[in-house]
């Protein structure tokens, strides 16, 4: 903790201390190296940087490119200019100095600044380096390096989605619906893997995690292992830096049969669950093998449960479609781990990240050796309970040996049991959500030349025809929009189609006139969004320079509204969503305040006015609870206030947000009253039985803490239940 | 558990933003620090038992927001608090000539029947202080604060005695605290290592 709190330290103060350092000293070991970065090299071939020759080839995918982080005039500006992890765009909006920022400048990649092995240099030398040049230039270059590869994977990304777009309209031509397309290929790629070794698998591991031992486990053990492993990887993997070609889908195909056809030879198990889950639909029968292996070689439950877990994470995301059309498990096959030694998730993540896909979001090995990452990203740090978030947090650490035990258990049934729900739940749920996006699909007349919108009979949104809306609707609360429909379901019906201008968003963050006072809060407010989630927890997080982005752009656009905080919780969820693509994020954001908010909603007093209407509501739906906080002089806005500001993004698990904000892109503001009074509904006895209004507060406004056990769906069915009077006007 | 006869007392923490208001709050509460918080948003609710002297209370930490346009919020939240602690960073000018808007806030809702807590918190970073202990002073007694005290919530310093000396000028206490000033005073639940050094080096 020390550590980490002298790490932080200025940013902690808002000092923001820039290295003296200036950019054009070269590190010494990397000038020879320019091609085998450290990260490239230990995570994926796709980092390097594309030849100078094919820089324009690379820019003119689109402006995507300013997505991501990039890099750019390292070694001509001063390290001051770049504010962080050297991107573009935060040089671009902080200083609007008037020139565009390039999008791959090719002037910048000076050979200087590629740093190189540093991975298998000596600790000596890595030492020597730090000495001589600074740890902050050291970890700004390796950011550099993340930011880069960030950048190109989404290049890569777009156009293999625009492939998917192709493909799919192909497939339509010849008379395949879209959904039709989805499903085969679905199908297609599940019979090539055994469900019965899976089902079986995963019992194994559940009983192997229930069982085990957690005491044993040491986290400074496992960090040093880590460490070490980093170091030895290239040793471990040489053969496997492949020359970067710049042809995407040569580089797919190479990656992938290089990765399986070498995957069979490697005896052990990385604690990688993406690796684990890949090898495990290649090879079952090496499986059990290969999980002794993990248990003996980390005497570690963690692995277990990240084994498990990602178990769960598969079910909710049928991942393999999703990387059967994005080619992305050529991405995540690629990361040539043949160790069987853990990878320090940091790098690991970002490296994961990067790649956007919503199975970046699978829970990873620890980090550092501190506590898990869940699937959207929040470390579950095991050495606090002091945080709001992590919304679980567990006391267990080397801090305190006596808890380890029984808090890890139970934060093992906590998972297990969050698995079988979601298992069973995404099952029943995603056949009824295929049932009928497949029935609107057939309901155009001519399905097979519409298939861009899911929400669509013949070009026209679903919300014209009031039966099946109905019916849109009770799916929504029965079952919960899939993890797999949630983006583009959201899209449509914050109706981006309609507000959204192509460009417009790189536009206001290039070169609109900046909402300076907006802008300074922001700056201010991104490092303090979600600092125990991996993707905005610091400079390097991939979400952070986004969050800013797009809390800036919304800001310029509308400047009447500017920035209120409660956005930054709202965005930092939306990227979740998104898997990182920020430009999405921005034109649903967009659609999230302009039509489903009021228009005053962040100028709060629109919000108190609106909030004094609660206690009609409460008298209507819960008489005999109202009584009560009435009787104890309970204030609902003191309650109320951070639910409605931020949607509840502060106030509960991540998963029940997001199941609310399902309700919001089809209802609107009024479904947030709703869920309020289900909020109060569901734990009705507790409250009743509480005898001040301090209780009350202390209870409901810490819902998110561990020992609250809320059902996302039970809430949802009883806030679909709460009646709201027709006077209570709620729209604009 | 009789918890109805305790003694209950709100605090509301006052101070512009990232002067380190729910820093000051973890502290007490669970003696841990980190170097971010998430920002508070309108305002946050904690409790939490004291025991001192013998005698038992029970202290409602309203943590509020320092964003200029959730400042329509506050007055409510003051409107029955007994104790207002207002912050500032040692490190920032800024946020120590803002402090007489606060306390003209609270002064408003509550009039003098509000106990006035002046606390410049960060006072480990040595290097980028802008304000000095004898300004703080100064501006304590010039308002009539009854506490003013230099804390670091990072290094723990004086966020134990802040809130003993909070609890000492409780009614609750009143008399016991003219007694036993400090042998007397337990608290449990709080392990701060309690540095003396003032110059508070960052022990990190």
């Amino acid at each position: 903790m020390n550590n980490s709190s002298s790490d932080n330290a200025p940013r902690d103060h808002q000092k923001a201390v820039r290295s003296p350092l200036g950019r054009s000293n070269s590190i010494g070991i990397f000038r020879s190296s320019k091609r085998n970065s450290i990260i490239s090299k230990s995570q994926s071939p796709l980092h390097h940087k594309p030849p100078t020759g094919n820089e324009e080839d690379t820019t003119s995918h689109l402006g995507i490119a300013l997505n991501a982080p990039i890099h750019s005039n390292l070694s001509t500006d001063s390290v001051n200019q770049i504010p962080r992890n050297g991107s573009v765009i935060s040089a671009g909006s902080k200083s609007h100095n008037g020139s565009p920022p390039g999008i791959f400048d090719s002037a910048s990649l000076d050979s200087e600044v590629i740093p190189g092995n540093i991975h298998i240099s000596s600790n000596k030398s890595i030492d020597h380096l730090i000495k001589r040049y600074g740890a902050v230039s050291l970890i700004r270059q390796l950011s550099t390096d993340l930011a880069q590869r960030d950048a190109e994977i989404t290049i890569l990304r777009r156009k293999n989605s625009i492939r998917e777009n192709i493909l799919i309209r192909l497939l339509n031509e010849t008379g395949l619906s879209t959904n039709e397309v989805e499903s085969m290929l679905r199908d297609r790629l599940n019979s090539t893997q055994s469900s019965d070794d899976q089902a079986s698998l995963l019992e194994t591991l559940m009983e192997d995690a229930m069982s085990e031992h957690l005491e044993s486990y040491s986290y400074e053990h496992q960090h040093d292992i880590a460490t070490r492993s980093l170091m030895n990887l290239s040793v471990a993997s040489p053969v496997d830096s492949l020359n970067y070609d710049n042809n995407n889908e040569d580089l797919f195909k190479t990656v992938t049969s290089k990765e399986l056809k070498r995957r069979p030879h490697s005896s052990s198990l990385p604690p990688d669950p993406r690796s684990v889950s890949a090898s495990t639909t290649n090879h079952p029968s090496t499986n059990s093998e290969q999980l002794n292996h993990s248990i003996t070689d980390n005497s570690s439950s963690q692995s277990l449960l990240n084994l498990v877990s990602n178990r769960f994470l598969n079910q909710i995301v049928p991942q393999n479609l999703q990387d059967a059309l994005s080619g992305s498990t050529g991405y995540h096959n690629s990361r040539p781990y043949n160790n069987n030694l853990p990878i320090p998730v940091e790098m690991e993540n970002l490296a994961t990240t990067a790649s956007t896909d919503i199975q970046s979001f699978g829970e990873s090995s620890a980090n550092e050796g501190k506590g898990y990452i869940n699937a959207f990203g929040f470390i579950y740090d095991k050495n606090k309970d002091s945080a709001k978030k992590p919304t679980v947090s567990t006391r267990t650490g080397p801090s305190r040996p006596t808890s380890v035990s029984l808090d890890s258990m139970g934060f093992t049934s906590k998972l297990l049991s969050i698995a079988n729900d979601h298992d069973n739940n995404q099952k029943q749920g995603l056949k009824q959500w295929e049932d009928f996006l497949k029935k609107l699909a057939l309901m155009s007349s001519n399905p097979y030349t519409e298939s861009t919108e899911l929400l669509a009979v013949n070009g026209e949104s679903i919300k014209a025809h009031k039966h099946l809306f109905k019916e849109f609707e009770k799916i929504v609360i029965t079952q919960g929009i899939p993890m797999k429909y949630r983006p583009k379901i959201w899209y449509e019906l914050s109706n981006v189609k309609y507000l959204s201008t192509p460009g417009e968003y790189y536009q206001l963050i290039n070169s609109t006139l900046p909402n300076k006072e907006s802008e300074k809060q922001i700056e201010l407010d991104i490092y303090r969004t979600m600092p125990f989630n991996i993707y905005f927890k610091d400079n390097n997080s991939p979400g952070l320079m986004k969050l800013q982005n797009i809390l800036i752009a919304f800001a310029r656009k509308y400047p009447e509204i500017g920035y209120c905080q409660g956005m930054n919780f709202i965005v930092a969820n939306l990227l979740i969503v998104y898997a990182n693509n920020e430009e999405e994020t921005f034109w649903v954001f967009v659609g999230l305040v302009i039509e489903k908010l009021p228009c005053e909603f962040f100028q709060l007093s629109n919000i108190r006015r609106d909030l004094e209407k609660l206690p009609m509501i409460f008298a209507k739906n819960l008489p005999k609870l109202w009584k009560h906080l009435q009787r104890l002089e309970v204030e609902l806005e003191l309650i109320c206030f951070n639910w409605f500001i931020s949607l509840f993004s502060e106030s509960l698990p991540t998963e029940i947000v997001l199941k609310i904000w399902d309700l919001v892109m089809v209802n609107g503001y009024v479904e947030l009253f709703k869920v309020t009074v289900a909020l109060f509904k569901v734990f009705e006895a507790q409250l009743l039985g509480f005898g001040s209004c301090m209780e009350v507060y202390d209870f409901m406004k810490n819902l998110n803490k561990v020992n609250v056990n809320l059902k996302g769906f039970e809430l949802i069915k009883l806030s679909s239940k709460v009646g709201i009077d027709d006077e209570l006007d709620f729209n604009k | 558990m009789s918890k109805s006869n305790l003694s209950k007392y709100k605090i509301v923490f006052l101070g512009e933003q990232n002067v380190g208001k729910t820093s000051l709050i973890t502290r007490f509460m669970y003696d841990t620090f980190d170097s971010t918080y998430a920002a508070t948003i309108g305002i946050d609710f904690l409790s939490k038992t004291m025991y001192l002297d013998d005698k038992t209370v029970r202290l409602q930490l309203w943590d509020t927001a320092g964003q200029e346009r959730f400042r329509s919020l506050i007055p409510s939240y003051i409107r029955d608090s007994h104790v207002a602690v207002i912050v500032y960073d040692v490190s920032s000018k800024k946020s120590f000539e803002l402090l007489d808007k606060w306390i003209e806030d609270v002064k408003i809702e509550r009039g003098e029947n509000v106990i006035i807590c002046i606390v410049g918190n960060k006072n480990d970073l040595t290097d980028e202080r802008q304000v000095s202990l004898q300004d703080g002073e100064a501006k304590a007694k010039a308002h009539g604060a009854k506490i003013f005290l230099e804390t670091s919530s990072k290094l723990g310093y004086n966020v134990k005695s802040l809130f003993k000396k909070i609890a000492k000028t409780l009614p609750e206490f009143e008399a016991a605290g003219k007694s036993g000033e400090e042998g007397a005073s337990e608290m449990i639940d709080i392990n701060v290592e309690n540095t003396t050094t003032q110059d508070g080096q960052c022990q990190c």
